[in-house]
């Protein structure tokens, strides 16, 4: 059996790496949070419609979305085919997590789709609570640090007097979607992707296990199933409306692609076979086995 | 009531929890299995059913009415019985060592067991599609199916493949298969 492919890398080799990492992933980000597009998935954007800088809201499919921003901003886009269709942008969020989850194998990736979803269910679906635990951390934080309420003679007072302080995030409102969308950047790059963590300097003569191909494409597989779920949640929030799918027929990506729907799958098809057998290992040389 | 492709879904998500739990080398085991049900339900699955057809009425255990009601058992036993066979007794496990790593592992261990369950769920229910959806004789099903349905069964295994290369496909796949099996 083949040894495992091993690498020793210095701290500034793996730093690099991660900053790679960090730029494709800004790439990914700024094409689902900067590009809003008018239809044609790749076509220009448009500047009317953009609620998280205080740009009108289109009225036939935002207003929902925007006015009950605590609830599901795709609310409003569900129904009919009147909502943007973003799903190119999604696409090329997918393709640009999905080379981050090349580079960096299955075993992290999964890490990172893990909190992904996480977020997404917890932001999406019990965003008032959040909010709730936020804003009594911010209360809390007033009490004790600012204006020193442990210290104070009467804590109570103190306490009494922050009863009307204004809460730090909103639980409902205009200004809700940014809210979110910064919440979920923070906890996929924090913890999924671990930006800031400082990579621990190789053991003397450690040795570092490269992921395999077939790791890395499974890790490209799941970077890409991120890139869905990171373009699912936060398009929607920044243009009311969009319409995201790669499957639906009638959104330019499917039907883009319906021609070679076959094609592409059967060579996922082949794909899976290939690397499933490979992966069953075996390859050396053989020994015919007499009686 | 729940729409027929969720009912779809739903089996087929079964069929990835049984991928999971009988791991890579034994579903792609009964691939093959359903590799060769698809070839011979391609080269005479209606045939096959007009046949019982024709021996049970001619031995008075068939009525001349509701012909494709019978075929529809007729498919949807062989279909069964080919699932059954396939996941009892001798199976044709694939030798190596599996997982590679945890997570790649599950992640095979899941595709191929969704694989084999569209494999087997979209061939039937294409099969009562191609019928007329006779099952509706039992009051458990109301058609019309919704466009959604309409269109999802179109990507049955035996619809998507083009009707010149279809036995080509299949047999190619299903020597193919076989291949990987012996050679390993």
């Amino acid at each position: 059996m083949a040894a495992p492919r091993v690498e020793r890398r210095s701290v500034i080799h793996r730093m690099a790496r991660s900053t790679v990492v960090a730029a494709l992933l800004a790439v990914a980000l700024l094409v689902g949070g900067v590009g809003h597009g008018d239809g044609d998935g790749f076509g220009h954007g448009v500047a009317s419609a953009h609620p998280l800088h205080g740009g009108p809201v289109d009225s036939a499919v935002g207003a929902t979305a925007v006015d009950g921003a605590a609830g599901d901003p795709t609310a409003g886009a569900t129904d009919g085919p009147t909502g943007r269709d973003l799903s190119a942008y999604a696409l090329v969020t997918m393709l640009a997590l999905a080379l981050i989850g090349f580079a960096r194998g299955v075993k992290r990736e999964a890490r990172t789709l893990l909190v992904t979803g996480v977020t997404v269910l917890v932001l999406g679906y019990s965003w008032p609570k959040v909010a709730a635990v936020v804003n009594k951390q911010w209360k809390m934080f007033n009490f004790g640090v600012i204006k020193r309420g442990v210290m104070a003679d009467d804590p109570s007072v103190v306490w009494k007097s922050l009863s009307d302080l204004k809460p730090l995030v909103p639980a409902s409102g205009g200004s809700v979607n940014a809210w979110q969308i910064g919440f979920f950047a923070m906890a996929v790059l924090l913890f999924g992707y671990g930006v800031l963590r400082i990579p621990r300097p190789p053991k003397p003569g450690g040795t570092h296990i490269l992921p395999t191909f077939i790791d890395r494409l499974v890790g490209a597989l799941l970077g890409s199933l991120t890139g869905l779920l990171v373009a699912r949640f936060v398009l929607p929030r920044i243009v009311p409306g969009a319409r995201i799918s790669i499957v639906d027929p009638r959104l330019s990506i499917a039907s883009a692609a319906a021609p070679y729907a076959p094609y592409i799958f059967f060579g996922i098809v082949v794909l899976l076979l290939f690397f499933g057998v490979k992966g069953l290992g075996g390859g050396g040389p053989r020994q015919k086995v007499y009686n | 009531m729940v729409p027929v492709e969720f009912v779809a879904l739903l089996m087929v998500g079964a069929f990835g929890i049984v991928g999971l739990a009988r791991k890579f080398p034994r579903e792609l085991g009964a691939t093959i299995s359903y590799a060769a049900m698809l070839l011979m339900l391609s080269l005479g699955g209606d045939a096959l059913g007009t046949l019982v057809h024709k021996a049970f009425t001619e031995l008075g255990l068939a009525s001349t009415t509701n012909v494709d009601l019978f075929k529809w058992f007729v498919t949807m036993a062989i279909i069964a019985g080919w699932v059954v066979i396939s996941y009892a007794g001798q199976q044709l496990t694939f030798q190596g060592k599996w997982p590679p790593n945890p997570v790649t592992g599950l992640t095979f261990d899941l595709l191929i067991g969704l694989f084999n369950g569209w494999l087997v769920v979209w061939t039937a229910w294409k099969a009562t599609h191609d019928l007329g959806y006779p099952i509706t004789a039992f009051g458990g099903f109301q058609l019309p199916i919704t466009a959604r349905a309409d269109h999802w069964v179109q990507l049955a295994p035996l619809a998507l493949i083009p009707d010149k290369v279809e036995t080509w496909v299949l047999a190619g796949f299903f020597i193919l298969l076989i291949f990987l099996r012996v050679a390993r």
